[in-house]
């Protein structure tokens, strides 16, 4: 009986060990925050063609929500092979289209993600039109449900239409924007910037002079 | 009757007895949700009341004690608090189910009720009590709206309620905003789920 009180006292001695360990190594690790905190931004003339890089795809993402035109999107975004997707993107495009492409990178992303955005956005477009035509201004139960069916059960998000025009969209997103780490090495740069609303993690590459998104991770919702 | 048959019926009844439990102890609220669509009149002035009450500018983020918090991210949480708060009822019981929104206790809350696209797809289900219209500007008081950020995924990320009279205004949770501009602080490019409350 003795013997087995002691093993039993052990045992929860251990227990109590480990997770004091785990709780200890969760407390110190070495997260994308504590990165951020010891970046920094360099005053360089490519540490602008980069912040103005990382702005103009903010612009293009406007553009193609408000006119489904994602044609000036390879003018900022590229494939680059040494910089995959992230499991969540693919598993997106698994879930848009089916497949991942071969050599999908995050310009075949981009340009997935607001195909998938358009066709949902017409769908509820030309219900809407449908609807009007009928003399209402709203979808029926069954006229949504059907539109949802044919979105692959998700929801359509409508077509962007601001007030703001997009370039007083962009010298607003310019104040928004804090990049809190600029890092290049030779003709590659991992940037990690907050625009406002969520704290990304981006991997640009340099090509013929010019620097593209290869890669945007998201590392948070920061909240708008 | 058996040895064997007594002690089956009483397991039987004490299996009844224990679901029967669960769900009375939960909340009376239960037995009277169903899938089916509820009938209700949504009260817009106390949900505005509400979200008003329960959010602040350039402040700690105020939470009701009788509700879970999320610090890092509690948009969704204060949006169905919003909801509920105008008379919107709970629904069904299981916490996974797509179909059912709940907040019994901190342990007993349905994932539709703090998970951004889970709330989402909840609305979608629900046309009768739900209308997703085309832009936030076409919105009342009370009503919802979720923002899909440009480092996008077609997934909403956020939740916020309007407020003000003809709309235009917008309190949230995460980071605490109270009666700013409907598009504040929001980045170039967002798509929004317009999502009218016709329950």
């Amino acid at each position: 009986m003795g013997k087995h009180r002691l093993a039993l006292l052990v045992g929860l001695a251990i227990l109590i060990a480990i997770g004091g360990v785990v709780l200890l190594g969760g407390l110190g690790n070495n997260s994308s925050t504590g990165e951020v905190i010891a970046g920094g931004v360099p005053d360089t003339e490519e540490a602008q063609e980069i912040q103005a890089t990382i702005l103009q795809a903010y612009k293009l993402y406007d553009i193609a929500g408000r006119t489904f035109d994602a044609s000036q999107f390879p003018s900022v975004f590229v494939n680059d092979p040494d910089v995959p997707l992230t499991r969540d993107q693919r598993e997106r495009l698994q879930e848009w289209f089916g497949a991942v492409p071969e050599n999908a990178g995050y310009l075949t992303y981009v340009i997935a993600c607001y195909t998938d955005f358009t066709r949902g956005a017409k769908l509820f477009e030309e219900a809407m039109a449908n609807a009007r035509a009928k003399g209402r201004d709203y979808l029926t139960p069954d006229e949504w449900r059907r539109i949802v069916e044919l979105h692959g059960g998700r929801p359509p998000a409508p077509r962007l239409q601001p007030s703001m025009t997009v370039e007083d969209a962009q010298e607003m997103q310019k104040t928004l924007m804090r990049y809190d780490l600029i890092d290049v090495e030779d003709d590659k740069a991992r940037v990690i910037f907050d625009d406002g609303a969520t704290l990304n993690k981006a991997t640009l590459v340099r090509r013929g002079g010019k620097w593209y998104i290869a890669g945007v991770e998201r590392l948070a919702v920061t909240g708008p | 009757m058996s040895k064997y048959s007594r002690r089956k019926a009483l397991f039987v009844l004490t299996g009844v007895g224990l679901v029967a439990m669960l769900f009375l102890g939960a909340s009376p609220l239960i037995l009277s949700a169903s899938p089916q669509t509820l009938v209700g009149n949504y009260n817009r002035g106390a949900a505005e009341s509400y979200a008003d009450a329960w959010t602040c500018n350039n402040c700690t983020e105020p939470h009701n004690p009788n509700y879970n918090y999320y610090p890092n991210g509690d948009c969704t949480n204060y949006v169905s608090q919003v909801l509920h708060a105008g008379g919107y009822p709970y629904r069904g019981w299981n916490p996974w189910d797509i179909w059912h929104w709940f907040h019994y206790n901190y342990w007993y809350v349905s994932e539709t009720w703090y998970n951004t696209p889970k709330i989402n797809q909840y609305f979608s289900l629900y046309p009768n009590e739900f209308e997703y219209r085309g832009w936030p500007t076409q919105l009342n008081k009370g009503d919802i709206f979720l923002f899909d950020f440009p480092t996008r995924d077609n997934i909403p990320d956020h939740a916020a309620v309007i407020v003000g009279n003809g709309g235009g205004l917008r309190d949230q949770h995460t980071v605490p905003r109270k009666r700013v501009p409907w598009d504040a602080f929001v980045p170039q490019g967002t798509a929004y789920w317009s999502v009218h409350v016709k329950w």
